[in-house]
């Protein structure tokens, strides 16, 4: 691990599950796609070294380390079919941009579904969110599909290197299901640690932080950068995220992937509103001037004009 | 019967010289059998009806041997640690006075001579050829009985009874036919109290907060052989010190300073206590030295052991090296303070602020009934298999809620008429009314008459606003009551940011 830091291929630390869902990749490969990519070596695909993958694999198979991220464009680009379940995820947004909710409930929910459904013996599966920007919203998580009781939130008001323990402490915990944290810059050597803690002990950890340059190296699987963007979904102005893959266990990837976050509850109240805005004023522009007009939605009413 | 009886003695001097704290010091004992004894100068167990349990007698002699060791080396080191250590030194035998003579000569040969015979035989035979003054009640007449020839146990046996009787008296052969098993022999089996409470000189001054743990070491090993024996785990316990020096500075100390240490689930071990210990008394000013301590158990219940898991652990995880919930938990809130680890509670109110509130973790995890909480918690899985509310539902109220929340609604600057928060923000959705919280303010409109605004009613307007630098926001406009209506219409910050979409 030290030698090599920045090789994402082969991990020496990779625990025994990374190594299993491996091999399902390879059994998956060569059962769907039998000789495609051997024909010129069939004797290549069937070697099987633990911790060892090929390059054409990264997107192939979807064992139990990963987590399907609920976006379809985003698994689509992520190795494995979504955030892998074993490693330091690192995100870096803008100052006044708080996606990760947006991005990350479809996971979550999915996640804390399949764990209460599974579980017979194992832990409480909590949520731990390291220095959280604001307070979470239990009801509003809870009709999403977190249930409160797995919340707990560590405060901020601490020194990142402390909040940094912190995390480490909570992916050693075996009650932990992920752990989602808001710090500063970190050196790199505590990145490491983070990412050895999250690898060896299969949970993953989301770790917000401001934009930076790129430039950094980090020991992390997966680097995105967000940025907030308006994208066209059904014919209609929706919000949306534009995703910068910075690094990832798999080709670079140079255009930015546009997510529509269509899923909000509150988008259908918002589209509802501005039909019904649209159909006043149209019913008012005929008792005015007694004729048909088309009235510009932006104009009905003084506080929907556009600044 | 006495001949099915398999006693073992070990030295008491050993064990009390190496233990700081006497009373503790044979404890460790009662662990592995009931029936301890202290007779004369050692401490007697009867193993045979425990034998089973611990899985034979050479299981249970090893075990024993290994845990005389420990409580040997508990206290600072010395050379009988070493000696233990090459030949365990302990006398066994079919009576508690055979075992007892078996010692005694064990301890009066140089270490390593002993004959195998010796530790080895319980049989009546090798009784018989044990010196005089291995019994205490012979030793005292040992003159009278070497001057009629007799060396050993079997001598005296041999001689005529009735003799024997008017001249040393009826209690020495009283005694040997109890060391014989003829007699049942009356001991006082050694008891644990009833409360754990116990004291520790330290024959030292300790000035600084790893002096003081070092010295808790102890106590806190004879809280686990107090636990163990009676069969029960900690909750919560109690660390108190006493000052050597009562004035510092002209100021009057308090004798004793004290801590209080609570975990959420019963346990026996004393890593994750000690660990919580450390961490407290890290955080203690030590204006004056230590020179005495104090541990008591505050609350213990029945221990019911984790039942262990025929399967091999998932994901090649041992369970030692990760935390459970509430360690983590109260590791943190040791570290920072209880109000650093949070976890929400939800509450029936229409108010947004009011319905969650956030509480310090680990006091929320110790009012929880400890040993029910395994249970409840797999109830609680069951019934949270299934969100209460389905996502996406057809009410537009709730539908609104956004997943952050501000601590604190944030007043917005208005221009224009229009709130601003980093630019002018554009209302998409609303109004959504809500007249709520007035049971708060009816207690305190005194109170509010000359600031305005009542703290706990809410009459509020809410709407999804939008810009392009803060994205989504939930804020509202505080509506203008009647009889406030001057005030608020006066007063520019009638609009809050109170969520974040993201």
């Amino acid at each position: 691990m030290h030698t090599q830091p920045m090789t994402s291929l082969a991990h020496p630390g990779s625990p025994p599950g990374m190594t299993e869902s491996v091999r399902q990749q390879t059994g998956a490969e060569q059962g769907v796609r039998p000789g495609l990519p051997a024909a010129g070596s069939p004797h290549l695909s069937t070697i099987q070294i633990p911790g060892v993958w090929r390059g054409t694999d990264w997107q192939a198979g979807a064992g139990s380390q990963v987590w399907p991220s609920g976006h379809a464009a985003l698994d689509a680009e992520l190795p494995g079919g979504g955030w892998p379940g074993n490693a330091l995820i690192q995100l870096q947004q803008p100052a006044h941009c708080h996606a990760e909710w947006a991005l990350l409930l479809p996971a979550l929910a999915a996640r804390v579904r399949q764990h209460a459904a599974s579980r017979a013996d194992s832990g409480l599966g909590q949520l731990v969110l390291v220095a959280p920007p604001y307070l979470p919203f239990a009801p509003a998580l809870q009709a999403a599909g977190i249930d409160a009781k797995r919340l707990c939130a560590v405060q901020p008001g601490r020194s990142a290197q402390d909040l940094a323990w912190a995390c480490e402490q909570a992916l050693h915990c075996r009650d932990v299901l992920a752990v989602l944290a808001w710090l500063p810059e970190l050196p790199a050597s505590t990145l490491r640690r983070l990412q050895l803690a999250a690898a060896s002990q299969g949970r993953p950890l989301w770790l917000w932080q401001e934009l930076q340059a790129e430039s950094r190296s980090s020991p992390a699987a997966l680097r995105l950068r967000l940025e907030r963007a308006t994208t066209v979904f059904a014919a209609q102005q929706a919000p949306g995220l534009r995703i910068q893959i910075l690094k990832r266990r798999g080709p670079l990837l140079e255009r930015p992937i546009q997510l529509a976050l269509s899923q909000w509850a509150w988008q259908p109240v918002l589209q509802a509103q501005a039909q019904r805005h649209v159909r006043q004023s149209e019913e008012a522009a005929m008792l005015m001037q007694g004729r048909m007009t088309v009235a510009a939605p932006a104009t009905a009413s003084p506080w929907m004009t556009e600044a | 019967m006495g001949s099915a009886e398999h006693w073992m003695a070990w030295p008491l001097a050993c064990l009390s010289e190496s233990s700081p704290v006497p009373e503790s010091a044979c404890w460790w004992a009662l662990e592995f059998s009931p029936r301890v004894a202290l007779l004369e100068d050692a401490l007697l167990m009867e193993t045979s009806l425990v034998q089973r349990l611990w899985g034979g007698a050479e299981v249970l002699l090893a075990r024993l041997d290994s845990a005389f060791a420990q409580a040997c080396q508990a206290g600072p080191p010395e050379s009988g640690g070493g000696d233990a250590a090459l030949q365990p030194l302990r006398g066994q035998g079919g009576t508690a006075w055979q075992a007892l003579a078996r010692l005694r000569l064990q301890q009066a040969r140089p270490c390593g001579s002993v004959p195998v015979s010796l530790s080895m035989s319980e049989s009546s035979l090798h009784a018989d050829a044990l010196p005089l003054w291995t019994l205490s009640a012979l030793e005292q007449h040992s003159s009278v009985l070497l001057r009629l020839g007799c060396r050993s146990w079997g001598d005296v046996r041999a001689l005529p009874r009735a003799g024997l009787s008017r001249r040393i008296g009826a209690k020495a052969l009283r005694a040997l036919d109890e060391a014989y098993g003829l007699l049942p022999q009356p001991l006082d089996w050694l008891q644990l109290p009833q409360q754990f409470l116990l004291r520790h000189d330290l024959g030292y001054p300790a000035h600084h907060a790893d002096a003081v743990l070092h010295a808790a070491q102890p106590l806190l090993r004879a809280l686990q052989s107090w636990l163990q024996a009676r069969h029960h785990a900690v909750l919560a316990l109690r660390l108190r010190w006493h000052h050597d020096l009562r004035r510092i500075n002209g100021q009057e100390l308090p004798a004793w300073g004290a801590l209080v240490i609570r975990t959420a689930q019963p346990t026996q071990g004393m890593a994750h206590l000690q660990r919580l210990l450390r961490e407290h008394l890290g955080q203690q000013r030590w204006r004056a030295p230590v020179d005495m301590l104090e541990l008591q158990a505050l609350e213990t219940v029945p221990w019911a052991a984790e039942p262990l898991s025929c399967l091999p652990a998932a994901q090649g995880q041992s369970p030692s090296d990760s935390l459970a919930w509430h360690e983590w938990v109260e590791r943190l809130s040791a570290r920072w303070g209880e109000e650093a680890v949070q976890m929400v509670q939800p509450r029936a109110d229409h108010r947004p602020e009011q319905m969650q509130c956030w509480q310090a973790a680990a006091k929320l995890l110790q009012s929880q009934k400890p040993g029910g909480s395994r249970a409840s918690a797999r109830a609680e899985a069951g019934a949270g298999f299934r969100p209460r509310r389905q996502p996406g539902c057809a009410d537009s109220w709730q539908a609104l809620w956004p997943p952050w929340l501000l601590p604190q609604p944030q007043a917005l600057p208005v221009q224009n008429n229009r709130p601003q928060w980093h630019g002018p923000l554009q209302l998409k959705a609303g109004p959504y009314r809500l007249e709520s919280g007035w049971w708060d303010a009816a207690g305190d409109a005194f109170a509010d008459a000359q600031t305005g605004a009542p703290v706990g009613l809410a009459v509020r307007d809410y709407f999804v606003a939008y810009n392009a630098v803060v994205g989504h926001v939930w804020i509202y406009r505080e509506r203008a009551r009647s009889e406030h209506l001057m005030s608020m219409t006066a007063s520019p910050a009638s609009w809050f940011a109170q969520g974040v979409y993201g």
